[in-house]
């Protein structure tokens, strides 16, 4: 086996993987209200806040509380370190499916 | 290693079944780069206005609009005042809280650069107009000028915030549609009465139907 790329276990989970692509999609700055990324991912509310949490944990998500007309609002940002790791996901599978491709580079 | 090959129908699965419930399970790679693919596409559909209708109900509301005026400046149809009215009532009225409507809910739950920029091209739409009305609306021109003038003023207006839209969204299309436009009004006022409205209605608004429907064949991919 080359070697492989390390695929960064905070992204590399199905559901994960998909919040962090939603959020990646928005341009930097802009931050998107938890129930517009529900509503844009068809997630339930409970498992994309546990997603949510795990990558705020790693820093990858940024996560603001605010109030508009006196309703609690939540907003979801990807950090710039959020950005970086998850270009570098891309890049990193994009690599290995290149490696499964190219005879030389897959050795079963 | 060969985990890693999937038909494309496969990964497409991949990314559905990954849309699911509880997904700890690490997707393989063409999976992973599938499911990456559907989550951008679908924020971005979701978050683009619906282009089909926001350039259909204004190509609608111009047909009729100019095709009317033409009609009537050529002396081919007799319409009664009040079907006039009511015609463009119909088209104008539905054409503006659309798009209002349709430009806010897309930008719902966003915050930050890309809604301001929003907020304040929307509004750009409203003061340009306006500005544009009031303008004309001081100069007592005779009925025949301004028959010329006043609809191609404001084609000429709609093409340059077209331009506007097209810079800011960096959308090509927008902006070709903008240049069409402005050589549409700028063809109709040499043409004279009632042929100016014949251009309006078909290079105008059959310039922002066609779009529509180059909209609507792409499909939901903005």
């Amino acid at each position: 086996m080359t070697a492989m790329p390390e695929l960064d276990p905070v992204i590399h989970a199905q559901a994960r993987l998909r919040v962090t692509a939603a959020l990646a999609s928005l341009h930097p700055g802009d931050r998107i209200s938890f129930p517009r990324l529900q509503e844009l991912l068809d997630m339930t509310a409970g498992n994309l806040s546990t997603h949510l949490r795990k990558l705020e944990d790693a820093s990858y998500v940024e996560i603001t509380k605010t109030h508009e007309r006196r309703t609690p609002v939540t907003y979801v940002q990807l950090t710039r370190t959020g950005r970086r790791a998850f270009e570098d996901y891309t890049a990193a599978v994009r690599a290995l499916l290149d490696a499964s491709i190219t005879p030389t580079g897959s050795t079963p | 290693m060969s985990k890693l090959h999937k038909t494309p129908a496969e990964a497409a699965t991949a990314a559905t079944n990954a849309a699911g419930t509880n997904s700890e399970e690490p997707p393989s790679a063409a999976d992973a780069l599938a499911i990456i693919e559907e989550g951008r596409s679908r924020t971005a559909a979701g978050l683009t206005p619906n282009l089909v209708l926001m350039y259909g109900v204004w190509g609608v509301a111009w047909m009729v609009g100019f095709g009317v005026s033409y009609v009537l400046s050529a002396d081919l149809l007799d319409i009664p005042p009040a079907l006039v009215i009511t015609l463009i009532a119909a088209t104008f009225v539905p054409a503006v809280v659309i798009s209002i409507v349709v430009g806010v809910r897309s930008g719902r739950g966003l915050r930050g650069p890309s809604e301001t920029t929003g907020t304040m091209y929307g509004i750009s739409w409203m003061i340009a107009l306006t500005g544009m009305g009031l303008l004309l609306g001081g100069i007592q021109l005779p009925d025949d000028v301004a028959g010329l003038v006043y609809p191609a003023s404001f084609v000429l207006l709609v093409g340059v915030m077209y331009l506007f839209g097209g810079t800011l969204w960096n959308d090509r299309l927008q902006y070709g549609l903008g240049i069409w436009l402005i050589v549409v009004a700028a063809m109709s006022t040499f043409l004279g009465n009632p042929n100016n409205y014949l251009v309006l209605a078909v290079g105008g608004a059959g310039g922002l139907l066609a779009i529509a429907g180059y909209h609507a064949f792409r499909g939901a991919t903005p």
